[in-house]
């Protein structure tokens, strides 16, 4: 589009190339990246050649025709240029100037500054000029202080205008004082300035709300907001900037509407939280366009530039593996004109528990064992482990022994980002370590990540970007397991259980530091078991190689037409070492200063190493074009899209080691060494097209389809179509609403597309065959001195397995009032999966012999909806914004394979179809027995008459009136342990240089729950644990203490349901900016210091249980690794 | 005109490349998948199926499934815990047929439904057929297939009665007539494991590489099957219309067909009773210890490491450094039932008795000291004798049962005391341990489980031969032999009582006792008794290590056994899936 401007005290524009391209070389250096010949290149003006033959055309088609086949545009007042004159041309491969002198002759003078040529009359210039009355100066900054080149400045009334120069500065001439100038720029909202004899007037810039050139990346390319017709969501990097959460998933939570995210772990480096998108299953990861497969929780936030999730139809793009939703990630890349910037960002601070259970004093645990015989502890001596002054009766608090209070978090990022005609780039290092708790400083997480966007304008239309990111990630925890592959969590496992199970009454030291104290369970020595010096360790070495080359083709010939071919691959290498080592613990006796016969901790010394590869390789082909005649708009897609992937692995092991000096396999003895490994690869292609088309801006429909094959299904299977069509009408531009100036924005949209899954489906299922069986799990058989390798089955062949596929039906409406003081996104949701995987139930007995293969004859759907409302707006120097999010979705089976139940009672039981899928089966717990009186006439608990239910035993609900509680009582008693309603407040706060931003999260219509007795499995108690039923303590909160496991208590039952709705403090950050210019003194362009806290305040009703962290808390009385909150001071710098 | 050119050439590449890339992408196959085609014709590949047949069928006895460290220890303790021979003590263990809980519901625990691996092995028997290996390893893989298959369903009947007989692969085509089986009687169903061991018999060598089955196996299933089919027709009664139950007047055929397969594995001269080692309970140990000795028709071998089971970590006292360790715990009632050396009754006055335990187990029967570890049992590991003494008495008389204290300079708890896996009864399971094994740890032992052995022929015969003729001498005989190497004083008489408990004292802890006692109908009189534990105190006003003993209740249950624990409940799973399967009655 041509540019008509009035212009006025123009000024010169920066072409400081060759200062940038020296920064660039530095900072290329620092960053190890160099990776394409960076040359001093003309300027865009001087390299340019066009190429024109247009015959009796006016000067205006000209200038069209040039701004269509280049990057120039014109800055002119048509009221002074006369471009209605008709010219012909004819030029073949000519500098623009050559062009424009041999259009305009000598009545127009032109200037060219980069891509902007600004067209004045040569004989008004110096009269115009001469018409100053009076000159108004100023500078023009952003709302950070940043100075802002390029900001239009108007006389209101007038044609008068300025451009502010690439320091922010600006002078005009204002015919009187009464003037008022009108100051704009896109993305910002327009100032009204008036004079009032002021000769400098420094304007600030607030950015505007509802920005209608938002640009959002959808699939495969990206889109206008305005004029996006799908349910899509978008957080950028900025957003993203102020909240160095840990990852990525963290920094979602509450941000994007139809997240749902359960954060369930603290420990270090974990991968992912169990996300989903508006609680589907595993969704698709797309990063710079590419599918990602690997974790990408670890994804360096300050390379992220923004986050979409495509929710409905939107998604169906990317076809077979898009049916659960599609996060893409951008990263950045540097701008063209950008001038060199380096971000520094630290920030350095400290998780803590949120909570954790805590196990009992001495004393408490010493009356608690009296009552159930398994001690006979005199109160003196109960007395004496209250005191703690006697040795000989310690009270020892084993998780404070094992575990810090909190642990540091560290993370630096360096970034560079520029551009020039020619080139930009983009260049990141960054390092993360967050510690664990543990006191012997064994586990902890580090994350070296780097890199390199670049992108190169080739000449003849061509533009490549070549994009290179690697990460390493190393995680290293205490002990190991020897007789599985245990991961870290099962290795933490064993260090809480030993936390868990070491009495209170045992002292956590011994006095010979050599012999390590008993904890008075079997085996166990938590002191021990969380240090690598005693018990060994586990470490988990992680490397991520991304690299991408991408060709795109701007046909000069046609406007609009481009394509592009891309070729990347996604690489990790993991190597992970297991070395666990034998230990034991020593009992000691403080009276007779003994020690007892050694405990063995753990019994193998052993080494297992653990190589794992994965690669794919992504090619993309893809064609673009754009059209816009009159009001129509369209634009075109196409799409040719291949993936190859491939992973194989490799495992050693050994045992029988004489020594520990060298922890190496080779070291291990030959006895009952192992090598073992494994591999496995599949192969897809996608084809894909899209249309857009606009009406007006008014009327919006987006038409994808996508044709998908894998190499996962039969060849009579393996290709899929899967089509959407999305509609969008912006009802705000309508006359009959447009003449209503409360509303400024409101879009209705619809959609409905087909998308695939094949995450859950298993591979391959049409080809049968025979595995090798593993011999050490019973795969073969021994005869004489030989092991015979077994081989199974792969069971029956199921031709007919193909990806499930979803269809999604959405309709949205977004709404801004009164210029988006209130805006709104409101959209509902229905998805039906069909062909689910299941196996069949009724159609073959048991006596068949055989699992019947999977098939795709299960379906469910998914119904809900995610409401958006925002209120934004500025009072004086006070930029705030509140907003409200909330996302309810619940899921149902249809149909779930299943026999012909002989009954409805057996059915309601045993049955899933129409069921929603989100429920607890158990119980109705009835409160506690009172007396033996009321279990005497109760139903029959135990089916052994009673016999072994005690009063302060749980009574539960005859459900089915037949006299006895067995597995025909248990019904539905409640909804599963994963929200169906997800809720979010933000409040953002901008003043002067301060901000702050809360975000209050949270989640509803979910349950919590433990069963658990409490001295099962030799557990030590839980401090919560201490209010059981006594005879004397009737309104216990728990049952009767219990030696060992009480079935009847254990059972799943209401009583041990709680709901887990809960409200989180997630983020709060406050910031403060340092005023500009302070910032030039110190020879930097900014600064930022701020910080942060995550998960600080919960409310909520579960404690000591997290409320995200469900029913996976304190399995067999083991508290997990406590989730974390955490606290961080930051400094972004800009140079 | 340039730029067409350059577009052209690149919509060119791209579909070249669509079509080469897709070839390749789309036929990527799996890359651990071994091609049905060459299974059958490769004697390699059969012989690994096969050995995936052998693997799947349960020959281990109680182990059921065993290897690698977790196998299904429910069916290990479910099956001695059920038969009142010893107590479990793994705190999250309940024995279900046991406590009285089996039930329409709740039908789990001890079932074995063995179709899937009764398909695998009637694919086999197709298959093998078409193949292209030699015609004599064809007729030697078939009989071996064919002993697995009726070893399953004897494993079946023995469960539930009268189960569904399928003798071919169904075809996941078929009607549903086909696929939806009705059961079989009982007496089909141990009709067609005498019949298949009578051919497989005539087929398989004398001997072959030990593991494998052979002719005599094949007789020492017929002589197992047919006596419990035998006892079923003489006690039992017939219900749902014969699917439970044999006619009585078919009692006698049953005895006459095992006693004749008893003979023939006795006549052919090829078992001797292990007899190797003058000490009578070593030599009794080791029976269980040295491989394919002279006593072993048919074994479930284990190897090394890559085939191992875990039993020495399971059962070994927590002195000898196991990391699970005293996990099952046999009763009083179990110890007390061996006899005295003179063949006298050898129960034990525990509530007179002082002193060390070891004098007394001494003088009884020697399977006693090989079968049974107790407060004093010699043993490997930190210390050489076995601690399990449960409290110590003060000066005072006051009763000390703190784990980890001492009193007087010695521990108030014996250390294999000390676990969360407490010895229940105050005894531990030594048979089938290995005494040499230190730090046992999961998935590192090695010793054969005995699915036949020469002791039970002769037991089996003595039964029958009873059965049939009365007291003779041929079956005193017969139980001579057997105490004769035990090293325990022969019987003058015989009665029915004596065979019954010779068979299971010599068969203790290896898995026959609760199917003998469900076959014989005297379930229900004896399986209603509390199991009762003897603990060991140690006194200080005596001699340091003196020690008195208290018996009392094992268990926190009532043991429960209800006259139709007789047949197992089908559950509810295996009916809703075919409404033709009938349910066991009383359940």
């Amino acid at each position: 589009m041509k540019k008509n401007l009035d212009y006025y005290g123009l000024s010169k524009p920066n072409s400081n190339w060759s200062k940038l391209f020296l920064t660039m070389k530095i900072s290329g250096f620092l960053l190890f990246c160099c990776l394409v010949n960076i040359y001093a290149a003309p300027t865009y003006s001087q390299a340019t050649k066009i190429s024109l033959n247009l015959k009796d055309a006016t000067i205006e088609e000209v200038l069209n025709k040039i701004e269509d086949v280049s990057e120039f545009y014109f800055l002119f007042n048509n009221k002074l240029i006369d471009v209605t004159r008709k010219v012909n041309i004819e030029a073949n491969n000519e500098p623009i100037k050559d062009i424009l002198n041999n259009i305009f002759d000598n009545d127009v003078k032109f200037a060219v500054y980069d891509r902007q040529i600004i067209l004045t009359p040569s004989d008004l210039m110096l009269s115009y000029l001469s018409m100053q009355q009076k000159k108004i100066s100023g500078t023009i900054t952003d709302e950070s202080g940043n100075l802002m080149p390029g900001v239009n400045i108007l006389v209101e009334g007038t044609t008068t205008g300025a451009i502010s120069d690439a320091n922010g500065k600006y002078t005009i001439n204002i015919p009187n004082e009464n003037a008022v100038l009108i100051i704009s720029f896109i993305g910002y909202t327009s100032q009204k300035a008036p004079v009032d004899g002021r000769t400098v007037i420094d304007i600030k810039l607030v950015p505007s709300l509802a920005n209608l050139d938002e640009v959002v990346v959808v699939g495969y390319g990206t889109q206008k907001k305005v004029n996006v017709t799908g349910s899509v969501a978008t957080v950028s990097g900025a957003e993203l900037k102020s909240l160095p959460a840990k990852d990525i998933s963290a920094a979602l939570v509450g941000r994007l509407p139809g997240i749902i995210s359960i954060d369930q772990g603290g420990v270090p480096g974990q991968k992912q939280a169990g996300m989903s998108i508006r609680g589907f299953e595993n969704m698709l990861i797309v990063v710079d366009g590419v599918e990602y497969p690997f974790s990408w929780d670890q994804i360096e936030m300050s390379d992220v530039e923004s986050i979409s999730v495509l929710k409905d139809a939107a998604g169906s793009i990317y076809g077979a593996r898009a049916g659960n939703g599609v996060l893409l990630i951008t990263t950045k890349r540097g701008k063209t004109g950008e001038a060199p910037t380096y971000d520094f960002s630290a920030t350095y601070g400290f998780e803590s528990p949120i909570r954790r259970a805590k196990a009992v004093d001495a004393a408490t645990y010493a009356t608690m064992t009296n009552a159930v015989g398994l001690s006979s502890w005199t109160a003196d001596q109960i007395a004496k482990f209250k005191s703690g002054t006697d040795p000989a009766y310690p009270n020892t608090d084993w998780y404070s022994e094992v575990y810090n209070k909190s642990a540091p978090l560290v993370h630096y990022n360096l970034n560079s980002s520029g551009g020039t005609e020619k080139l930009n780039y983009f260049y990141s290092l960054g390092y993360f370590k967050n510690d664990g708790l543990l006191k012997s400083g064994d586990l902890n997480f580090n994350r070296f990540n780097f890199r390199s966007n670049i992108q190169a304008k080739l000449g003849r239309g061509f533009t490549g970007s070549l994009d290179i990111a690697g990460r390493q990630e190393k995680l290293s925890a205490p002990g190991a397991r020897d007789y599985q592959q245990g991961d870290l969590n099962d290795v933490l496992y064993n260090v809480n259980q030993d936390v868990d199970f070491a009495q209170p009454i045992f002292a956590a030291h011994n006095p010979d530091p050599t012999k390590l104290a008993f904890g008075g369970h079997l085996g166990s020595a938590p002191i021990g078991r969380a240090s690598s010096y005693w018990a060994g360790y586990t470490d988990d070495d992680s490397k991520y190689l991304d690299a991408s080359l991408n060709l795109k083709y701007d046909a000069p010939f046609l406007n609009g037409l481009s394509a592009s071919a891309r070729v990347s691959t996604n690489n990790e290498f993991s190597y992970i070492k297991q070395f666990s080592k034998e230990f034991y613990c020593y009992p000691y006796d403080v009276t007779t200063g003994l020690y007892g016969t050694p405990q063995l901790c753990q019994p193998t010394t052993s080494d297992r190493e653990t190589m794992s590869r994965y690669s794919q390789m992504t090619t993309q082909v893809q064609v673009n074009y754009d059209k816009k005649v009159g009001a129509h708009s369209i634009s075109a897609m196409i799409l040719g899209e291949y993936i190859d992937n491939a992973s194989n692995n490799l495992m050693g092991y050994r045992k029988n080691y004489i020594s520990t000096t060298v922890q190496q396999l080779f070291a291990g003895g030959d006895l009952d060494k192992d090598a073992t490994g494994s591999a496995d690869q599949d192969g897809r292609i996608g084809y894909a097209g899209r249309v857009n088309y606009a009406y007006a801006g008014k009327y919006l429909a987006e038409l994808t389809v996508r044709y998908d094959g894998s190499s996962r299904y039969a060849p009579s299977k393996r290709w899929g179509t899967f089509p959407s069509l999305s509609l969008g009408w912006r009802l705000s531009e309508e006359q009959f609403i447009k003449n209503i100036s409360a509303i400024n924005n409101l879009k209705l949209r619809a959609s409905i597309g087909k998308a695939g899954d094949d995450a859950d489906v298993p591979a391959y299922a049409y080809l049968t065959g025979y595995n090798y069986n593993s011999t050490v799990w019973g795969g073969g058989q021994v005869f004489g001195n030989t092991i015979y390798q077994g081989i199974n089955s792969t069971g029956i062949a199921n031709p007919n397995l193909v990806w499930r596929t979803s269809t999604n039906y959405n309709l949205g409406l977004d709404g801004g009032f009164w210029k988006n003081l209130l805006s709104f996104e409101f959209d509902v949701f229905y998805r039906k999966v069909e062909h689910v995987a299941g196996t069949r139930a009724l159609s073959i007995p048991s006596t068949f012999g055989a699992g019947l293969p999977q098939e795709p004859i299960n379906s469910f759907d998914n119904r809900g909806f995610e409401l958006v409302l925002k209120h934004e707006n500025n009072i004086g120097d006070l930029k705030y914004s509140v907003s409200g999010m909330l996302t309810y979705a619940r899921g149902k089976w249809i149909h779930f394979d299943e026999p012909i139940y002989p009954d409805a009672e057996t059915r309601a039981r045993l049955g899933n179809s129409g069921q929603w899928m989100n429920r607890i089966m158990g119980y109705t717990a009835m409160g506690l027995f009172q007396s033996q009186a009321e279990i005497d006439k109760w139903a029959d608990q135990d089916l052994q008459g009673n016999a072994t239910i005690k009063p302060g035993d749980i009574k539960y609900l005859d459900y089915n009136h037949d006299g006895k509680i067995d597995a025909k009582d248990v019904h539905v008693i409640g909804k599963g342990t994963t929200p169906d309603m997800m809720f979010s407040f933000n409040l953002t706060l901008q003043y002067k240089g301060f901000d702050l931003d809360a975000l209050f999260q949270g989640a509803s219509d979910f349950n919590a729950y433990y069963h658990q007795n409490v001295f099962e499995n030799g557990t030590v108690p839980f401090t919560f644990m201490a209010d059981y039923w006594t005879p004397t303590n009737t309104g216990a909160k728990y049952p009767r203490l219990v030696d060992g496991e009480a079935e009847n208590n254990k059972a799943i039952s209401s009583f041990w349901l709680m709901d887990a709705t809960y409200l989180r403090l997630k983020n709060l950050t406050i910031g403060y900016t340092i005023p500009k210019s302070l910032c030039s003194k110190m020879l930097i362009k900014s600064c930022r210091i701020y910080i942060t806290g995550l998960d600080i305040l919960t409310f909520d009703k579960v404690s000591p249980l997290d409320p995200e962290s469900g029913a996976s808390l304190m399995a067999n009385g083991v508290a997990p690794y406590p989730k974390m909150k955490n606290i961080q001071g930051g400094i972004d710098l800009r140079f | 005109m340039k730029n067409s050119i350059i577009h052209l050439l690149l919509s060119v590449l791209v579909l070249l490349f669509a079509q080469g890339c897709e070839k390749q992408l789309l036929d990527k196959q799996p890359l651990s998948l071994i091609s049905d085609a060459v299974v059958w014709d490769d004697p390699a590949l059969t012989g690994a199926y096969l050995a995936s047949l052998y693997s799947a069928t349960p020959l281990a006895g109680i182990f059921m499934t065993n290897l690698g460290g977790n196998y299904d220890d429910l069916n290990v303790y479910g099956q001695l815990v059920a038969a009142g021979e010893g107590c479990c003590n793994l705190p999250w263990d309940k024995c279900v047929p046991a406590m009285g809980l089996l039930s329409h519901t709740n039908s789990s625990q001890m079932s074995w439904w063995g179709y899937s691996n009764i398909r695998n092995i009637n694919i086999f028997l197709v298959n093998l057929k078409k193949g292209k290996n030699t015609e004599d390893l064809k007729i030697q893989y078939n009989a071996q297939a064919r002993f697995l298959r009726a070893y399953e369903y004897f494993e079946g009947v023995k469960r539930y009665g009268g189960i569904p007989l399928i003798l071919t692969p169904q075809s996941i085509d078929a009607d549903s007539a086909t696929l939806y089986v009705k059961r079989n009687t009982e007496q089909e169903v141990y009709d067609f494991i005498g019949k298949e061991c009578d051919t497989i018999s005539t087929i398989l060598p004398a001997t072959d590489e030990p593991g494998r089955v052979t002719k005599y196996a094949a007789l020492a299933l017929k002589s197992r099957a047919m006596l419990y089919a035998a006892s079923i027709a003489k006690y039992g009664t017939i219900q749902l219309n014969g699917l439970l139950g044999i006619p009585a007047s078919d009692a006698n055929t049953y005895w006459q067909a095992s006693l004749d397969a008893s003979k023939a594995i006795i006549n052919a001269g090829q078992f001797t009773l292990f007899n190797k080692y003058p000490n009578k309970s070593y030599n009794y140990q080791m029976i269980f210890l040295e491989k394919d000795n002279s006593e072993v028709i048919l074994s479930k071998k284990f190897l090394n490491a890559s085939y191992a089971q875990s039993l020495d970590d399971w059962e070994n006292p927590n002195g000898n450094y196991t990391f699970w360790g005293c996990s099952f715990s046999p009763s009083v009632q179990i110890v007390d039932s061996y006899d005295m050396l003179d063949g006298s009754d050898g129960k034990i006055d525990w509530t007179n008795l002082k002193g060390y335990l070891r004098p007394v187990i001494l003088k009884k029967d020697p399977r006693c000291e090989a079968s049974i570890m107790y407060n004093g049992t010699p043993w490997i590991g930190a210390r050489d004798t076995v601690a399990l003494w449960r409290g110590t008495y003060t000066e005072t008389g006051e009763k000390l049962v703190d784990e980890f204290t001492s009193y007087n300079g010695r521990d108030v708890v014996g250390l294999d005391e000390t676990t969360f896996q407490r010895p229940s009864t105050g005894f531990l399971m030594k048979k089938f341990l290995d005494p040499t094994h230190v730090n046992p740890t999961g998935g590192s032992s090695y010793q054969d489980w005995l699915t036949f052995r020469y002791a039970e022929i002769l037991l089996n015969y003595a039964e029958a031969s009873f059965e049939l003729n009365g007291a003779a001498a041929d079956n005193l005989d017969a139980i001579n032999q057997i105490r004769d190497r035990a090293g325990v004083a022969p019987l003058a008489t015989l009665t029915m009582d004596k065979i019954r408990h010779e068979r299971r004292i010599e068969l203790a802890f290896e898995g026959y006792t609760y199917w003998d006692l469900r076959r014989w109908r005297t379930a229900f009189a004896e399986l209603n008794t509390n199991m009762t534990a003897a603990f060991a105190y140690w006194h200080f006003d005596r001699t340091p290590n003196r020690y008195e003993y208290e018996t009392f209740n094992a268990e926190d249950f009532d043991r429960v056994f209800k006259p139709e624990y007789y047949y197992f409940p089908l559950g509810e799973g295996l009916i809703n899936n075919n409404p033709n399967l009938v349910e066991n009655p009383g359940y």
